[in-house]
Protein backbone atom coordinates (compact mmCIF):
# COMPACT_ATOMS: atom_id res chain seq x y z
CA UNK A 1 0.00 0.00 0.00
CA UNK A 2 2.98 2.22 0.59
CA UNK A 3 3.54 2.70 -3.31
CA UNK A 4 0.30 4.69 -3.22
CA UNK A 5 0.66 6.79 -0.21
CA UNK A 6 2.66 9.81 -2.40
CA UNK A 7 0.05 9.47 -5.11
CA UNK A 8 -2.81 9.66 -3.19
CA UNK A 9 -1.42 12.70 -1.06
CA UNK A 10 -0.84 14.68 -4.47
CA UNK A 11 -4.36 13.65 -5.61
CA UNK A 12 -5.76 15.46 -2.19
CA UNK A 13 -3.34 17.99 -2.88
CA UNK A 14 -4.46 18.77 -6.12
CA UNK A 15 -8.43 18.38 -6.00
CA UNK A 16 -8.12 20.41 -2.12
CA UNK A 17 -6.53 23.27 -4.86
CA UNK A 18 -8.36 22.85 -7.39
CA UNK A 19 -11.40 23.58 -4.58
CA UNK A 20 -10.03 26.86 -3.23
CA UNK A 21 -9.94 27.72 -6.77
CA UNK A 22 -13.18 26.90 -7.83
CA UNK A 23 -13.95 30.20 -9.35
CA UNK A 24 -11.35 29.30 -11.82
CA UNK A 25 -12.05 25.77 -12.14
CA UNK A 26 -15.47 26.62 -13.34
CA UNK A 27 -14.00 28.35 -16.59
CA UNK A 28 -14.11 25.55 -18.92
CA UNK A 29 -18.02 24.98 -18.52
CA UNK A 30 -18.41 27.78 -18.61
CA UNK A 31 -16.54 28.33 -22.19
CA UNK A 32 -18.26 25.13 -22.77
CA UNK A 33 -21.83 26.71 -22.48
CA UNK A 34 -20.75 29.89 -24.38
CA UNK A 35 -19.33 28.07 -27.39
CA UNK A 36 -22.32 25.87 -27.17
CA UNK A 37 -24.78 29.36 -27.58
CA UNK A 38 -22.86 30.36 -30.29
CA UNK A 39 -23.87 27.44 -32.88
CA UNK A 40 -27.51 28.79 -32.79
CA UNK A 41 -26.44 32.05 -33.57
CA UNK A 42 -24.56 31.30 -36.25
CA UNK A 43 -26.83 28.61 -37.86
CA UNK A 44 -29.96 29.70 -36.93
CA UNK A 45 -32.51 28.65 -34.07
CA UNK A 46 -33.95 25.51 -36.88
CA UNK A 47 -34.62 22.68 -34.44
CA UNK A 48 -34.03 19.92 -36.37
CA UNK A 49 -30.65 21.05 -37.85
CA UNK A 50 -29.32 21.91 -34.47
CA UNK A 51 -30.35 18.60 -33.03
CA UNK A 52 -28.58 16.90 -36.28
CA UNK A 53 -25.22 18.52 -35.36
CA UNK A 54 -25.72 18.56 -31.58
CA UNK A 55 -23.79 15.37 -30.92
CA UNK A 56 -20.43 16.74 -32.98
CA UNK A 57 -20.68 20.17 -31.50
CA UNK A 58 -20.41 18.92 -27.92
CA UNK A 59 -17.63 16.98 -28.26
CA UNK A 60 -15.93 19.40 -29.84
CA UNK A 61 -16.65 21.83 -27.43
CA UNK A 62 -15.79 19.45 -24.81
CA UNK A 63 -12.48 19.05 -26.44
CA UNK A 64 -11.58 22.85 -26.45
CA UNK A 65 -12.44 23.56 -22.87
CA UNK A 66 -10.27 20.66 -22.16
CA UNK A 67 -7.37 21.75 -23.82
CA UNK A 68 -7.53 25.22 -22.68
CA UNK A 69 -7.09 23.85 -19.00
CA UNK A 70 -4.47 21.07 -19.80
CA UNK A 71 -1.68 24.58 -20.93
CA UNK A 72 -0.78 24.81 -17.16
CA UNK A 73 -1.10 20.96 -16.30
CA UNK A 74 2.84 20.94 -15.29
CA UNK A 75 4.11 24.35 -15.45
CA UNK A 76 3.76 25.69 -12.43
CA UNK A 77 5.35 22.44 -10.70
CA UNK A 78 8.22 22.89 -13.20
CA UNK A 79 9.06 26.14 -12.29
CA UNK A 80 8.45 26.00 -8.66
CA UNK A 81 10.76 22.77 -8.42
CA UNK A 82 8.53 20.44 -7.47
CA UNK A 83 8.58 18.48 -10.72
CA UNK A 84 12.40 17.89 -9.46
CA UNK A 85 11.24 16.57 -6.24
CA UNK A 86 9.09 13.96 -7.72
CA UNK A 87 12.08 12.94 -9.39
CA UNK A 88 14.67 12.60 -6.74
CA UNK A 89 11.77 11.31 -4.36
CA UNK A 90 12.41 7.82 -5.05
CA UNK A 91 8.55 7.48 -5.71
CA UNK A 92 6.97 5.88 -8.66
CA UNK A 93 7.33 8.23 -11.38
CA UNK A 94 4.18 6.43 -13.59
CA UNK A 95 1.59 6.56 -10.55
CA UNK A 96 2.22 10.77 -9.60
CA UNK A 97 1.57 11.10 -13.06
CA UNK A 98 -1.38 9.13 -13.22
CA UNK A 99 -2.52 10.57 -9.68
CA UNK A 100 -2.34 14.04 -11.46
CA UNK A 101 -4.00 12.80 -14.94
CA UNK A 102 -6.71 11.44 -12.93
CA UNK A 103 -6.96 15.08 -10.82
CA UNK A 104 -7.26 16.77 -14.16
CA UNK A 105 -10.07 14.58 -15.29
CA UNK A 106 -11.80 15.14 -11.89
CA UNK A 107 -11.57 18.67 -11.99
CA UNK A 108 -12.48 19.52 -15.84
CA UNK A 109 -13.69 16.38 -17.27
CA UNK A 110 -16.08 15.29 -15.14
CA UNK A 111 -17.91 18.84 -14.97
CA UNK A 112 -17.73 18.74 -18.37
CA UNK A 113 -19.46 15.62 -18.79
CA UNK A 114 -22.35 16.19 -16.22
CA UNK A 115 -22.80 19.30 -17.95
CA UNK A 116 -23.17 17.53 -21.35
CA UNK A 117 -26.87 17.08 -21.05
CA UNK A 118 -27.38 20.64 -20.81
CA UNK A 119 -25.28 21.19 -23.48
CA UNK A 120 -27.26 18.78 -25.43
CA UNK A 121 -30.52 20.34 -24.07
CA UNK A 122 -29.50 23.72 -25.70
CA UNK A 123 -28.88 22.09 -29.34
CA UNK A 124 -32.27 20.20 -28.69
CA UNK A 125 -30.77 16.96 -28.93
CA UNK A 126 -33.23 13.66 -27.91
CA UNK A 127 -33.11 12.33 -24.47
CA UNK A 128 -31.76 9.16 -25.47
CA UNK A 129 -29.27 10.49 -27.88
CA UNK A 130 -28.19 12.71 -24.87
CA UNK A 131 -27.91 9.64 -22.70
CA UNK A 132 -25.35 8.24 -25.06
CA UNK A 133 -23.68 11.86 -25.12
CA UNK A 134 -23.35 11.03 -21.53
CA UNK A 135 -22.13 7.67 -21.40
CA UNK A 136 -18.95 8.68 -24.10
CA UNK A 137 -18.20 11.26 -22.60
CA UNK A 138 -17.63 9.78 -18.96
CA UNK A 139 -15.42 6.96 -21.56
CA UNK A 140 -14.12 9.80 -23.52
CA UNK A 141 -13.09 12.39 -21.52
CA UNK A 142 -10.14 10.28 -19.28
CA UNK A 143 -8.76 9.71 -22.32
CA UNK A 144 -8.80 13.20 -23.37
CA UNK A 145 -6.79 14.41 -20.16
CA UNK A 146 -4.43 11.00 -20.23
CA UNK A 147 -3.12 11.76 -23.46
CA UNK A 148 -3.34 16.15 -24.17
CA UNK A 149 -2.19 15.41 -19.95
CA UNK A 150 1.14 13.55 -21.68
CA UNK A 151 1.64 16.43 -24.59
CA UNK A 152 0.81 19.43 -21.82
CA UNK A 153 4.09 17.56 -20.06
CA UNK A 154 5.90 17.77 -22.89
CA UNK A 155 5.11 21.72 -23.58
CA UNK A 156 5.65 22.38 -19.77
CA UNK A 157 8.96 24.39 -20.14
CA UNK A 158 7.30 26.39 -22.84
CA UNK A 159 6.44 29.69 -21.43
CA UNK A 160 3.33 29.85 -24.03
CA UNK A 161 2.12 26.55 -25.63
CA UNK A 162 -1.11 27.34 -26.33
CA UNK A 163 -1.06 27.09 -29.94
CA UNK A 164 1.33 24.20 -30.31
CA UNK A 165 -0.27 22.16 -27.31
CA UNK A 166 -3.37 22.43 -29.57
CA UNK A 167 -1.41 20.98 -32.58
CA UNK A 168 0.06 18.23 -30.73
CA UNK A 169 -3.17 17.09 -29.25
CA UNK A 170 -5.86 17.25 -31.96
CA UNK A 171 -4.89 14.77 -34.02
CA UNK A 172 -4.32 12.53 -31.05
CA UNK A 173 -8.01 12.84 -30.60
CA UNK A 174 -9.53 11.88 -33.97
CA UNK A 175 -10.39 8.71 -33.03
CA UNK A 176 -12.04 9.78 -29.66
CA UNK A 177 -14.27 12.38 -31.50
CA UNK A 178 -15.12 9.65 -34.25
CA UNK A 179 -16.26 7.12 -31.70
CA UNK A 180 -18.14 10.22 -29.67
CA UNK A 181 -19.52 11.32 -32.03
CA UNK A 182 -20.48 8.40 -33.65
CA UNK A 183 -21.99 6.74 -30.68
CA UNK A 184 -24.53 10.03 -30.64
CA UNK A 185 -25.08 10.03 -34.34
CA UNK A 186 -25.93 6.16 -34.57
CA UNK A 187 -28.18 6.67 -31.69
CA UNK A 188 -29.91 9.62 -33.03
CA UNK A 189 -30.06 7.21 -36.73
CA UNK A 190 -32.01 4.33 -35.02
CA UNK A 191 -28.44 1.99 -34.59
CA UNK A 192 -26.84 1.31 -31.43
CA UNK A 193 -24.42 3.07 -30.27
CA UNK A 194 -22.70 0.15 -28.33
CA UNK A 195 -20.16 -0.63 -31.08
CA UNK A 196 -18.88 3.36 -30.65
CA UNK A 197 -18.84 2.75 -26.92
CA UNK A 198 -17.24 -0.57 -26.56
CA UNK A 199 -14.30 0.99 -29.00
CA UNK A 200 -14.02 4.22 -26.40
CA UNK A 201 -14.09 1.92 -23.36
CA UNK A 202 -11.52 -0.23 -25.31
CA UNK A 203 -9.52 3.13 -25.84
CA UNK A 204 -10.09 3.95 -22.05
CA UNK A 205 -8.10 0.00 -21.25
CA UNK A 206 -5.66 0.99 -23.78
CA UNK A 207 -4.77 4.36 -22.32
CA UNK A 208 -5.09 3.99 -18.44
CA UNK A 209 -1.66 1.85 -18.53
CA UNK A 210 0.18 3.20 -21.09
CA UNK A 211 -0.15 7.16 -20.39
CA UNK A 212 0.69 7.13 -16.87
CA UNK A 213 4.42 5.64 -18.65
CA UNK A 214 4.44 8.15 -21.68
CA UNK A 215 3.47 11.04 -19.22
CA UNK A 216 6.33 9.98 -17.00
CA UNK A 217 8.99 9.85 -19.49
CA UNK A 218 7.76 13.31 -21.11
CA UNK A 219 7.91 14.90 -17.33
CA UNK A 220 11.63 13.49 -17.31
CA UNK A 221 12.60 14.89 -20.44
CA UNK A 222 10.98 18.38 -19.52
CA UNK A 223 12.09 18.05 -16.44
CA UNK A 224 16.32 17.69 -16.65
CA UNK B 1 31.02 -8.61 -31.65
CA UNK B 2 29.36 -9.67 -34.82
CA UNK B 3 30.26 -7.06 -38.03
CA UNK B 4 26.67 -5.67 -37.28
CA UNK B 5 27.44 -4.22 -33.85
CA UNK B 6 31.00 -2.91 -34.42
CA UNK B 7 29.32 -1.30 -37.54
CA UNK B 8 26.84 0.59 -35.60
CA UNK B 9 29.62 1.33 -32.64
CA UNK B 10 31.47 2.99 -35.31
CA UNK B 11 28.71 5.14 -36.54
CA UNK B 12 28.08 6.45 -33.25
CA UNK B 13 31.55 7.93 -33.39
CA UNK B 14 30.46 11.43 -35.42
CA UNK B 15 33.72 12.21 -37.58
CA UNK B 16 33.38 8.56 -38.56
CA UNK B 17 29.20 8.80 -39.67
CA UNK B 18 30.46 12.39 -41.16
CA UNK B 19 32.88 10.54 -43.54
CA UNK B 20 30.03 7.43 -44.41
CA UNK B 21 27.63 10.16 -45.29
CA UNK B 22 29.64 12.09 -47.26
CA UNK B 23 31.32 8.91 -49.60
CA UNK B 24 27.40 7.10 -49.61
CA UNK B 25 24.99 10.55 -50.30
CA UNK B 26 26.01 10.73 -53.78
CA UNK B 27 25.20 7.25 -54.79
CA UNK B 28 22.06 7.86 -53.18
CA UNK B 29 21.05 10.93 -54.97
CA UNK B 30 22.28 10.51 -58.33
CA UNK B 31 20.79 6.18 -58.40
CA UNK B 32 17.21 7.87 -57.17
CA UNK B 33 16.88 10.62 -59.53
CA UNK B 34 17.83 8.86 -62.48
CA UNK B 35 15.77 5.69 -61.43
CA UNK B 36 12.86 8.22 -60.55
CA UNK B 37 13.47 9.50 -64.49
CA UNK B 38 13.32 6.12 -65.45
CA UNK B 39 10.16 4.95 -64.07
CA UNK B 40 8.32 8.04 -64.44
CA UNK B 41 9.46 8.28 -68.10
CA UNK B 42 7.65 4.61 -68.39
CA UNK B 43 4.62 5.43 -66.33
CA UNK B 44 3.58 8.28 -68.71
CA UNK B 45 4.47 7.25 -71.72
CA UNK B 46 4.96 3.67 -72.08
CA UNK B 47 2.12 2.17 -69.90
CA UNK B 48 -1.28 2.15 -71.63
CA UNK B 49 -4.39 4.56 -69.98
CA UNK B 50 -6.46 2.96 -67.72
CA UNK B 51 -9.84 1.83 -69.00
CA UNK B 52 -11.80 3.43 -66.40
CA UNK B 53 -9.85 6.43 -65.40
CA UNK B 54 -8.24 7.69 -68.05
CA UNK B 55 -4.62 9.22 -68.25
CA UNK B 56 -5.42 10.67 -64.72
CA UNK B 57 -4.77 7.85 -63.22
CA UNK B 58 -0.86 7.93 -64.46
CA UNK B 59 -0.69 10.45 -60.84
CA UNK B 60 -1.03 7.59 -59.01
CA UNK B 61 3.06 6.92 -59.94
CA UNK B 62 3.58 10.22 -57.67
CA UNK B 63 1.21 9.91 -55.33
CA UNK B 64 1.10 6.03 -54.13
CA UNK B 65 4.78 5.83 -53.40
CA UNK B 66 4.63 9.66 -51.63
CA UNK B 67 1.91 7.96 -49.72
CA UNK B 68 3.80 4.63 -48.64
CA UNK B 69 7.02 7.06 -47.82
CA UNK B 70 4.91 9.36 -45.15
CA UNK B 71 3.82 6.23 -43.71
CA UNK B 72 7.08 4.52 -43.34
CA UNK B 73 9.41 7.86 -43.05
CA UNK B 74 6.88 8.12 -39.52
CA UNK B 75 7.85 4.53 -38.69
CA UNK B 76 11.59 5.39 -39.16
CA UNK B 77 10.88 8.54 -37.49
CA UNK B 78 9.47 6.72 -33.94
CA UNK B 79 11.03 3.76 -34.00
CA UNK B 80 14.65 5.79 -34.12
CA UNK B 81 13.58 8.25 -31.42
CA UNK B 82 12.21 4.85 -29.21
CA UNK B 83 16.21 3.33 -29.56
CA UNK B 84 17.50 7.03 -28.99
CA UNK B 85 15.06 6.75 -25.68
CA UNK B 86 16.21 3.93 -24.68
CA UNK B 87 20.10 4.09 -25.34
CA UNK B 88 20.42 7.02 -25.42
CA UNK B 89 22.25 7.17 -28.93
CA UNK B 90 22.80 10.29 -30.14
CA UNK B 91 22.30 9.36 -33.97
CA UNK B 92 19.36 7.52 -33.13
CA UNK B 93 18.47 11.09 -31.92
CA UNK B 94 19.50 12.63 -35.09
CA UNK B 95 17.73 10.18 -37.61
CA UNK B 96 14.40 10.91 -35.77
CA UNK B 97 14.72 14.49 -36.08
CA UNK B 98 16.31 14.75 -39.43
CA UNK B 99 13.49 12.03 -41.03
CA UNK B 100 10.25 14.34 -39.70
CA UNK B 101 10.50 17.15 -42.57
CA UNK B 102 11.37 14.91 -45.11
CA UNK B 103 8.22 12.51 -44.21
CA UNK B 104 5.94 15.55 -44.21
CA UNK B 105 7.07 16.32 -47.90
CA UNK B 106 6.22 13.20 -48.63
CA UNK B 107 3.04 13.68 -46.81
CA UNK B 108 2.01 16.90 -48.64
CA UNK B 109 2.66 15.86 -52.12
CA UNK B 110 0.64 12.55 -51.03
CA UNK B 111 -2.70 14.94 -50.47
CA UNK B 112 -1.93 17.57 -52.96
CA UNK B 113 -1.78 14.71 -55.70
CA UNK B 114 -4.51 12.95 -54.39
CA UNK B 115 -6.98 16.14 -54.85
CA UNK B 116 -5.61 16.76 -58.06
CA UNK B 117 -6.09 13.11 -59.31
CA UNK B 118 -9.64 13.41 -57.56
CA UNK B 119 -10.76 16.29 -59.95
CA UNK B 120 -10.95 14.66 -62.87
CA UNK B 121 -11.79 11.31 -61.25
CA UNK B 122 -14.12 11.88 -58.45
CA UNK B 123 -15.35 15.36 -59.78
CA UNK B 124 -14.05 17.71 -56.78
CA UNK B 125 -10.59 18.35 -55.02
CA UNK B 126 -11.36 17.08 -51.88
CA UNK B 127 -13.68 15.08 -50.79
CA UNK B 128 -13.48 13.52 -47.11
CA UNK B 129 -12.62 10.25 -48.06
CA UNK B 130 -10.58 7.86 -45.40
CA UNK B 131 -7.85 7.70 -47.34
CA UNK B 132 -7.01 11.06 -47.74
CA UNK B 133 -8.45 11.99 -44.19
CA UNK B 134 -6.31 9.52 -42.60
CA UNK B 135 -3.47 10.87 -44.46
CA UNK B 136 -4.37 14.75 -43.92
CA UNK B 137 -4.56 13.66 -39.77
CA UNK B 138 -0.66 11.95 -40.83
CA UNK B 139 0.45 15.34 -42.05
CA UNK B 140 -1.00 17.27 -38.77
CA UNK B 141 1.19 14.56 -36.54
CA UNK B 142 4.07 15.54 -38.97
CA UNK B 143 3.70 19.11 -38.15
CA UNK B 144 3.28 18.25 -34.70
CA UNK B 145 6.64 16.75 -34.29
CA UNK B 146 8.36 19.32 -36.02
CA UNK B 147 6.68 22.56 -34.19
CA UNK B 148 7.96 20.81 -31.20
CA UNK B 149 11.41 20.06 -31.80
CA UNK B 150 11.75 22.63 -32.95
CA UNK B 151 10.19 24.91 -29.86
CA UNK B 152 12.53 23.52 -27.56
CA UNK B 153 16.06 25.11 -27.51
CA UNK B 154 18.29 22.27 -26.45
CA UNK B 155 18.82 20.40 -29.33
CA UNK B 156 19.41 17.01 -27.56
CA UNK B 157 16.14 17.66 -25.39
CA UNK B 158 13.90 18.59 -28.43
CA UNK B 159 15.05 15.42 -29.89
CA UNK B 160 13.81 13.27 -26.79
CA UNK B 161 10.80 15.80 -26.94
CA UNK B 162 10.03 14.89 -30.54
CA UNK B 163 11.06 11.32 -30.30
CA UNK B 164 8.45 10.81 -27.43
CA UNK B 165 5.49 12.78 -29.78
CA UNK B 166 6.90 10.03 -32.56
CA UNK B 167 6.13 7.10 -30.24
CA UNK B 168 2.70 8.11 -29.02
CA UNK B 169 1.77 9.39 -33.37
CA UNK B 170 3.16 5.82 -34.39
CA UNK B 171 1.21 3.65 -31.40
CA UNK B 172 -1.89 6.22 -32.40
CA UNK B 173 -1.76 5.65 -36.31
CA UNK B 174 -3.64 2.57 -36.28
CA UNK B 175 -5.90 3.39 -34.24
CA UNK B 176 -6.79 6.95 -36.19
CA UNK B 177 -7.07 4.82 -39.65
CA UNK B 178 -9.19 2.08 -38.22
CA UNK B 179 -11.38 5.01 -36.54
CA UNK B 180 -11.29 6.69 -39.80
CA UNK B 181 -12.64 4.61 -41.90
CA UNK B 182 -15.72 3.23 -38.98
CA UNK B 183 -16.66 7.41 -39.86
CA UNK B 184 -16.38 6.81 -43.32
CA UNK B 185 -18.43 3.96 -43.63
CA UNK B 186 -20.83 5.60 -41.38
CA UNK B 187 -21.21 8.94 -42.88
CA UNK B 188 -20.71 8.15 -46.64
CA UNK B 189 -22.76 6.15 -48.94
CA UNK B 190 -21.02 3.71 -51.62
CA UNK B 191 -20.23 6.63 -54.07
CA UNK B 192 -16.89 7.08 -53.88
CA UNK B 193 -15.83 3.47 -53.42
CA UNK B 194 -17.60 2.46 -56.90
CA UNK B 195 -14.57 4.69 -58.34
CA UNK B 196 -11.88 2.87 -56.58
CA UNK B 197 -11.31 0.71 -58.97
CA UNK B 198 -7.63 0.83 -58.60
CA UNK B 199 -7.62 -1.99 -55.99
CA UNK B 200 -6.49 -4.98 -58.98
CA UNK B 201 -3.55 -3.19 -61.14
CA UNK B 202 -2.27 -4.43 -64.23
CA UNK B 203 1.64 -5.75 -64.33
CA UNK B 204 2.49 -3.15 -66.99
CA UNK B 205 1.09 -0.44 -64.46
CA UNK B 206 2.75 -2.11 -61.71
CA UNK B 207 6.64 -2.34 -62.36
CA UNK B 208 6.84 1.91 -62.63
CA UNK B 209 4.95 1.99 -59.27
CA UNK B 210 7.27 -0.49 -57.72
CA UNK B 211 10.72 1.07 -59.21
CA UNK B 212 9.28 4.67 -57.68
CA UNK B 213 8.63 3.32 -54.35
CA UNK B 214 12.34 2.55 -54.35
CA UNK B 215 13.84 5.67 -56.16
CA UNK B 216 11.63 7.71 -52.85
CA UNK B 217 13.76 5.36 -50.29
CA UNK B 218 16.89 5.91 -51.94
CA UNK B 219 16.10 9.86 -51.65
CA UNK B 220 14.98 9.57 -48.39
CA UNK B 221 18.56 8.02 -47.96
CA UNK B 222 19.67 11.06 -49.58
CA UNK B 223 18.33 13.43 -47.81
CA UNK B 224 18.27 11.93 -44.48
CA UNK B 225 22.49 11.76 -44.65
CA UNK B 226 22.43 15.31 -45.51
CA UNK B 227 20.31 16.11 -42.88
CA UNK B 228 21.90 14.85 -40.26
CA UNK B 229 25.53 15.95 -41.43
CA UNK B 230 23.84 19.55 -41.20
CA UNK B 231 22.77 18.30 -37.32
CA UNK B 232 26.31 16.80 -36.88
CA UNK B 233 28.40 19.50 -37.20
CA UNK B 234 25.79 21.63 -35.29
CA UNK B 235 26.54 19.46 -32.59
CA UNK B 236 30.46 18.65 -32.97
CA UNK B 237 31.03 22.26 -34.15
CA UNK B 238 33.88 22.73 -31.12
CA UNK B 239 35.29 19.59 -32.28
CA UNK B 240 38.88 19.05 -33.83
CA UNK B 241 37.93 17.21 -36.76
CA UNK B 242 34.90 19.92 -37.53
CA UNK B 243 37.49 22.68 -37.63
CA UNK B 244 39.91 20.83 -40.34
CA UNK B 245 36.71 20.37 -42.52
CA UNK B 246 36.03 23.91 -42.17
CA UNK B 247 39.41 24.85 -42.94
CA UNK B 248 40.26 22.94 -45.86
CA UNK B 249 38.62 25.00 -48.44
CA UNK B 250 38.87 21.85 -50.91
CA UNK B 251 36.01 20.09 -48.79
CA UNK B 252 32.93 21.96 -49.32
CA UNK C 1 -19.55 0.21 -62.33
CA UNK C 2 -19.75 3.85 -63.59
CA UNK C 3 -16.71 4.99 -65.66
CA UNK C 4 -14.95 8.12 -64.94
CA UNK C 5 -17.17 10.28 -67.29
CA UNK C 6 -16.12 13.83 -66.22
CA UNK C 7 -15.76 15.76 -69.26
CA UNK C 8 -12.15 17.45 -68.67
CA UNK C 9 -9.07 16.80 -69.93
CA UNK C 10 -6.95 15.31 -67.76
CA UNK C 11 -3.42 16.04 -68.78
CA UNK C 12 -3.22 19.10 -66.69
CA UNK C 13 -4.02 17.38 -63.44
CA UNK C 14 -1.66 14.76 -64.44
CA UNK C 15 1.40 17.51 -65.88
CA UNK C 16 0.55 19.50 -61.83
CA UNK C 17 0.91 16.70 -60.08
CA UNK C 18 4.57 15.80 -61.63
CA UNK C 19 5.59 19.70 -61.24
CA UNK C 20 4.37 20.12 -57.45
CA UNK C 21 6.19 16.58 -56.98
CA UNK C 22 9.62 17.78 -58.80
CA UNK C 23 9.42 21.35 -57.30
CA UNK C 24 9.05 19.96 -53.97
CA UNK C 25 12.27 17.57 -54.42
CA UNK C 26 14.46 20.20 -56.11
CA UNK C 27 13.34 23.00 -53.14
CA UNK C 28 14.45 19.76 -50.50
CA UNK C 29 17.76 19.62 -52.25
CA UNK C 30 17.99 23.26 -52.53
CA UNK C 31 17.55 23.62 -48.58
CA UNK C 32 19.84 20.60 -47.38
CA UNK C 33 22.56 22.18 -50.21
CA UNK C 34 22.42 25.21 -48.45
CA UNK C 35 21.83 24.28 -44.79
CA UNK C 36 25.22 22.26 -45.29
CA UNK C 37 26.95 25.39 -46.89
CA UNK C 38 26.14 27.34 -44.69
CA UNK C 39 26.95 25.82 -41.62
CA UNK C 40 30.39 24.96 -42.92
CA UNK C 41 30.63 28.79 -43.85
CA UNK C 42 29.30 30.06 -40.08
CA UNK C 43 32.23 27.70 -38.80
CA UNK C 44 35.00 28.87 -41.12
CA UNK C 45 34.33 32.71 -39.90
CA UNK C 46 34.47 32.42 -36.43
CA UNK C 47 37.62 30.18 -36.96
CA UNK C 48 38.99 33.23 -39.09
CA UNK C 49 38.41 35.21 -36.39
CA UNK C 50 39.45 33.36 -33.89
CA UNK C 51 42.76 33.17 -35.56
CA UNK C 52 42.81 36.73 -36.13
CA UNK C 53 42.30 37.76 -32.46
CA UNK C 54 45.29 35.11 -31.62
CA UNK C 55 47.31 36.69 -34.03
CA UNK C 56 46.89 39.93 -32.56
Amino acid sequence: MSLLVAPTALLQHDLTLAWRRRAEAVNPLLFALMVTALFPLALGPEANQLARIAGGVAWVTVLLANLLSLDVLFRGDLEDGSLDQWLVSGQSLPLLAGARLLAHWLATGLPLTLAAPLLASMLGLPEDAALTLLAALALGTPVVSMVGGTCAALTAAMPRAGILLALLVLPLMVPVLVFGAGAVEATLTGLSPLPALLWLASGLALALPLTPLACAAAIRISAQ
Amino acid sequence: MNALTLWFHRMGSPPTFYAFAERWRPWFLWSGLLLAVFALTWGLFFTPADYLQGESYRILYIHVPSAWMGQFVFAVMAVSGFVALVWRIKLAEIVSLASAPIGATFTAVALATGSLWGRPTWGTYWVWDARLTSTLILLFLYFGVIGLSRAIEDRRKAARAAALLAIVGLVNIPIIQYSVYWWNTLHQPSSVKLLRGDTTIDPSMLWPLLLMAVATKLYYAYSLLSRAQVMVLEQESGKDWVRRLAGAPAND
Amino acid sequence: MEPATFSMPHWPFVAASYVIFAALIVADLVTTATARRRVLRDLRGRLTRTARREAT
